[in-house]
């Protein structure tokens, strides 16, 4: 069973961290897809290891590292990447992975609950976040997590171990 | 206890999934507690993080140096207008106790004031802004206290009607709260009332004598209601002045040793981290501050930038606005007639009006904000300032 490779996903995860404002600084940058669930989604396997620990520490850590560039509290990024963990292997359970089509419609769905929760935040905090952009998100996660995960590729640079 | 192995990936399954449903409750109805103590324990961690990003961003997109568009304008201004509007003409054998509002809840007649017994402050003086008479102090705490408004339910104000031949006459009004204004259901002769006849307010005898001089005005008569229906009824239409909202003035005949009660404030250095929020974009302005204070408002060039949505230990995020976008929270100056408007007021008035802010909920009152049609302010890099009030509320 193959799990996270935390020694490679961090410092990528730090990187990230550091060009992420000027990442959402870029044209049509609002609808562009949250960088630290994407990282997750392709760090963690399908399907999930029998032991939650590792995911669970990349959550957290990812987490934080997003709150450290965000206003948005550290708990909705948990929550949000806990549940796209979640949804994503109840999806991958049920559908296949060799279309492509049906990676995206996993990937999108796993990127619905941190949209939805950030949405709920930013509307707390004043600045709504637009429909369209949320959408946005979501497809992006979608698309990227389907190229990205292809059963073809058997090896991975963020995980280790046999699937 | 032996578990098979699937049970033991179920049990772990579901011990996750506990957690992410607490997380879950946690993210949508947030316990700020909870929040709270998160943020003060991983901020001073994130903030090496943050400050190296902030490095990377200006490194690769440099911020442009801020051009102001409006002239600036001394934040006293609105407090010195509101002082020159609102003080009562002097008394003899009485002063006029200037005292900062922390919060009004004009519905029900109420105005809670950033004094109490620290500023010797007692139950039933009244309370004046410029010549007209709000109300009286009904309840006093340490630091803070409570004033109900002629219009607050079952308030019973004394008042002296004078009609347009000069004669005066006697009455008593009730408050409503939120039914509407201060109805007059007695009054000593209601012959000659009419809509729009002044009415000044009539000292209690237990109230010092050379209070009844000052002919507080209270408002005007309006009828309200129908006649022929048999539900009129003669109300007085005396709406709180906008000043009012900064500051009151209570009649005292023996004071302590200040006149003034004014909130402290504590300001402090702080240095720009980041201008945009990686998640929610532009708008934003992540602000470290040497000492650990919990502030309010980010001050620049005496103009303020933003008001405090998260503080994380000794950093935390502002969101930044443009000075229109202060809306409910900010009060224009009319420099020429010195009126202070709210804003259905000055919203759509042209030329801009100079912005102030409102104040409570911890914002000082009459910082300077920018003219109304100004965009929002980048802070520079440094010298930026941040203002704390007294937490008055939470003092009792």
């Amino acid at each position: 069973m193959s799990t996270p490779r935390l020694r490679v996903v961090l410092p990528v995860a730090v990187i990230l961290t550091l060009f992420s404002p000027l990442f959402r600084q870029l044209p049509g940058g609002a609808g562009l897809p949250d960088l630290w669930l994407l990282l997750l989604l392709l760090a963690v396997p399908v399907p999930a290891p029998d032991s939650w620990r590792r995911p669970m520490q990349l959550v957290f850590v990812l987490g934080l590292l997003r709150c450290s560039v965000s206003v948005i509290s550290p708990f909705v990024a948990w929550a949000g990447f806990g549940a796209a963990l979640f949804v994503r292997e109840a999806l991958s359970r049920r559908l296949s992975e060799y279309r492509f089509s049906l990676r995206l419609l996993t990937g999108f769905c796993a990127a619905i609950p941190l949209v939805v929760l950030d949405r709920l935040a930013a509307e707390r905090l004043g600045t709504p976040l637009a429909p369209m952009d949320a959408l946005l998100r979501c497809l992006w996660v979608g698309v990227l997590v389907a190229v990205f995960t292809r059963p073809q590729l058997k090896s991975h640079a963020f995980t280790r171990g046999k699937s | 206890m032996f578990l098979l192995p699937g049970a033991e990936r179920y049990r772990r399954v579901m011990v996750c999934s506990g957690i992410v449903v607490v997380l879950l409750v946690q993210a949508v109805v947030p316990w700020q507690p909870l929040e709270d103590r998160c943020n003060l324990f991983f901020g001073p961690l994130l903030r090496p993080l943050t400050a190296v990003s902030a490095t990377v961003v200006e490194f690769v997109a440099p911020t442009p140096e801020p051009v102001s568009t409006s002239q600036a304008l001394e934040s006293s201004v609105l407090v010195a207008m509101e002082r020159r509007l609102g003080k009562p003409q002097p008394l003899p054998g009485m002063e006029w106790l200037e005292v900062p509002v922390l919060a009004v809840e004009a519905a029900v007649g109420r105005i809670t004031l950033a004094a109490g017994e620290d500023f010797h402050l007692g139950v039933g003086q009244i309370v004046a802004y410029g010549n007209q008479f709000l109300g009286r102090v009904s309840r006093v705490q340490l630091h803070q206290a409570t004033v109900e408004l002629v219009t607050a339910p079952n308030v019973r104000t004394g008042v002296l009607l004078t009609d347009s031949a000069g004669a005066t006459t006697r009455g008593i009004s009730l408050g409503r709260g939120r039914a509407g204004p201060a109805v007059l259901p007695w009054l000593q002769s209601s012959d000659q009332i009419t809509a729009g006849l002044v009415l000044t307010w009539r000292p209690r005898p237990l109230d010092p004598p050379h209070l009844g001089a000052a002919h507080l005005f209270l408002g005007v008569t309006r009828q309200e209601g129908e006649v022929q229906r048999g539900n009129a009824a003669w109300v007085i239409e005396g709406p709180l002045p906008a000043g009012a909202e900064g500051r009151l003035y209570i009649a005292a005949s023996a004071v302590g040793e200040r006149l003034v009660a004014e909130p402290l404030q504590v300001r402090t250095l702080a240095q720009r981290l980041l201008l945009d929020d990686a998640v929610l974009g532009a708008g934003w302005c992540a602000v470290a501050a040497s000492a650990a204070i919990a502030p309010t408002v980010l001050l620049d060039g005496g103009q303020v930038g933003g008001w405090c949505s998260s503080w994380r230990g000794n950093w935390g995020w502002f969101r930044r606005v443009a000075p229109a976008q202060w809306q409910q929270r900010a009060v224009a100056l009319e420099t020429t007639t010195g009126a202070v408007l709210e804003l259905a007021k000055w919203q759509n008035v042209t030329p801009a009006l100079p912005l102030f802010t409102r104040g409570g909920e911890g914002v000082p009152r009459g910082l300077w904000l920018g003219n109304s049609d100004a965009a929002a302010l980048v802070p520079a890099a440094q010298f930026v300032v941040i203002v704390q009030q007294e937490r008055v509320a939470g003092a009792d």
